[in-house]
């Protein structure tokens, strides 16, 4: 596969403090890759050093074969949203998205106000356009930087949490645009966001991030499978039913947790275990099981999970 | 060529922007009172234009170059240099955007100033006025603006009320100048120039080989 981000061994340091420990990791054309990890994690950094604002101690960041510091034509393909929306509020939405444009190298004025035209009706500020972005709102703003990343229809995206700020309308806009880029156009994404469930639905792998250090990766369904344990949940045929079945499965050595939620207990066992044998303890003691099905784990838990044990 | 599109946005901005209207107004309050303090007082006007033409397009520089500070506090720069666009282009397009007006404004007051004297500007006050000041007024706002980008947001708090003090107190010893013999004379134009060009140099040599990490890391 060809990687359009590569990121390996890498390390940096701020003043000998040690901020980011080994990571790897690579994105193929036309993926959205999810960077996700708490507060301090070093997903800002790492974005920081790809983005070539920051220098590795050690290591390989590479975007499209190079090093966007030292290269403008590489930088040229890239379009970023970072935390500030790199706009200029004296200026009109119109006026932003001209300079940039012409920044990214668009010369013909018809080509550039055609392109304008495009993004601001793809973001739903077409209407907009003579407003000075100082007086936008903050999910205006957002809107906009979306728009300013794409102006130059780039190669790679990379969005740090490109939904904060934005109403549930405008999540949905940019789900469904960086799903249509990625997949339409092959734009390689890579994506922050403290949002999991949007990172579910947008991503088709995930890092984790703890403490400078990778401690999981790979497609959504396999962290969900590989490191959450089966929730299972049993129907009774009343509630006494089930408070008395929580009770006895508290009590069985590959159950790690139980609870009742009025007829039916939610029941959490242990990894090697299977939803039959469950079952089957069940019945032979005598309870009657209506139902009994798989709980899907989401990937919010998961990351709960292996943050509280990183 | 991405020069040209830094300095047309940076004109746009600078236009639209309020802190120049402020600064213009200080400079013609701070005229009025001067004219009116001095309307007795034999002034030399060639000092008026050695001294007092830099001073004015310095502070007026000053007051505009709160954008490089606004623009890394609002983390626009680092956008920015996400772009093509080099860092000496990012610095040289608000030289420029800030030097313009602050060198209209300078000038049109100290003219100003000096016809309401009744004195005429000679070759070498036009030449001064024309060539060395704009120099004078591009250094000082280079060298604030390269300073602004390496400082942290609290030494930059500092740095103001440094450059704020500064100012009034070099405002303060030209004025108590104005009635001294000149020393405005082709050689000392000329020092004038050659210190500004150098001091631009360095600054302009300082800002190519700036890392993009020190900007970075200083923000917040």
């Amino acid at each position: 596969m060809e990687w359009v981000i590569e990121v390996e061994g890498l390390v940096k340091e701020f003043n000998g403090r040690r901020v980011l420990h080994d990571v790897t990791f690579h994105v193929g054309r036309g993926e959205v890759f999810g960077l996700l990890g708490p507060n301090g994690a070093g997903k800002t950094t790492t974005i920081r050093i790809l983005l070539g604002l920051l220098e590795l101690t050690s290591g390989k960041a590479l975007v499209l074969g190079g090093r966007l510091s030292e290269n403008r034509k590489l930088r040229s393909r890239v379009g970023v949203v970072l935390e500030g929306d790199g706009l200029f509020p004296q200026l009109t939405a119109y006026e932003n998205l001209e300079f940039y444009a012409r920044v990214y190298g668009l010369k013909s004025t018809v080509e550039r106000g055609k392109r304008i035209r495009e993004v601001l009706e793809l973001v739903g500020l077409y209407e907009a356009r003579d407003v000075r972005v100082g007086y936008f709102s903050r999910g205006m703003r957002r809107r906009l930087a979306l728009a300013r990343a794409l102006i130059h229809s780039p190669d790679v995206l990379f969005l740090d949490e490109p939904t904060l700020g934005l109403d549930v309308e405008g999540q949905a806009l940019v789900r469904g645009l960086v799903t249509k880029l990625s997949r339409e156009e092959g734009v390689t994404v890579l994506y922050t966001s403290h949002d999991l469930d949007e990172v579910e639905r947008v991503c088709s792998r995930v890092a984790l991030l703890v403490g400078g250090r990778i401690v999981a990766s790979g497609t959504v369904e396999s962290l969900v499978s590989e490191f959450s344990k089966p929730l299972v949940e049993v129907y009774f045929t009343s509630i006494g039913e089930a408070l008395k079945a929580t009770k006895y499965v508290r009590g069985l050595n590959y159950v790690v947790e139980c609870w009742c939620n009025g007829k039916s207990a939610t029941i959490l066992v242990d990894g090697n275990s299977d939803i039959p044998k469950l079952v089957d303890d069940l019945v032979r003691s005598g309870f009657k099981v209506i139902e009994a099905r798989r709980v899907k784990r989401r990937l919010e838990e998961v990351y709960l999970e292996l943050v509280r044990k990183s | 060529m991405l020069l040209r599109v830094v300095v047309w946005r940076e004109f746009r901005e600078t236009l639209r922007d309020r802190s120049l209207l402020s600064s213009v107004f200080s400079v013609f309050a701070f005229l009025g009172m001067l004219s009116a303090t001095i309307a007795k007082i034999p002034i030399s006007a060639e000092s008026i234009v050695f001294h007092m033409a830099p001073c004015l397009g310095i502070i007026v520089g000053f007051g505009l170059s709160v954008r490089f500070v606004r623009e890394k506090q609002e983390r626009t720069v680092e956008t920015l240099l996400c772009t093509p666009l080099t860092l000496r282009e990012l610095w040289l397009g608000k030289v420029v955007s800030l030097t313009v007006p602050s060198h209209i404004v300078s000038v049109a007051s100290t003219l100003a100033l000096i016809s309401l004297r009744g004195y005429t500007v000679n070759a070498l006050m036009a030449v001064y006025l024309a060539m060395v000041v704009p120099v004078v007024i591009a250094s000082a706002t280079g060298l604030l603006g390269f300073l602004y980008y390496i400082l942290g947001m609290r030494q930059m708090r500092t740095l103001n009320y440094i450059v704020f003090f500064t100012l009034f107190a070099t405002l303060y010893l030209v004025v108590g100048r104005l009635t001294s013999p000149t020393i405005l004379t082709w050689c000392s134009a000329s020092i004038v120039l050659a210190l500004s060009l150098v001091i631009f140099g360095i600054t302009y040599y300082q800002i190519t080989h700036l890392s993009r990490e020190r900007i970075v890391t200083t923000i917040s």
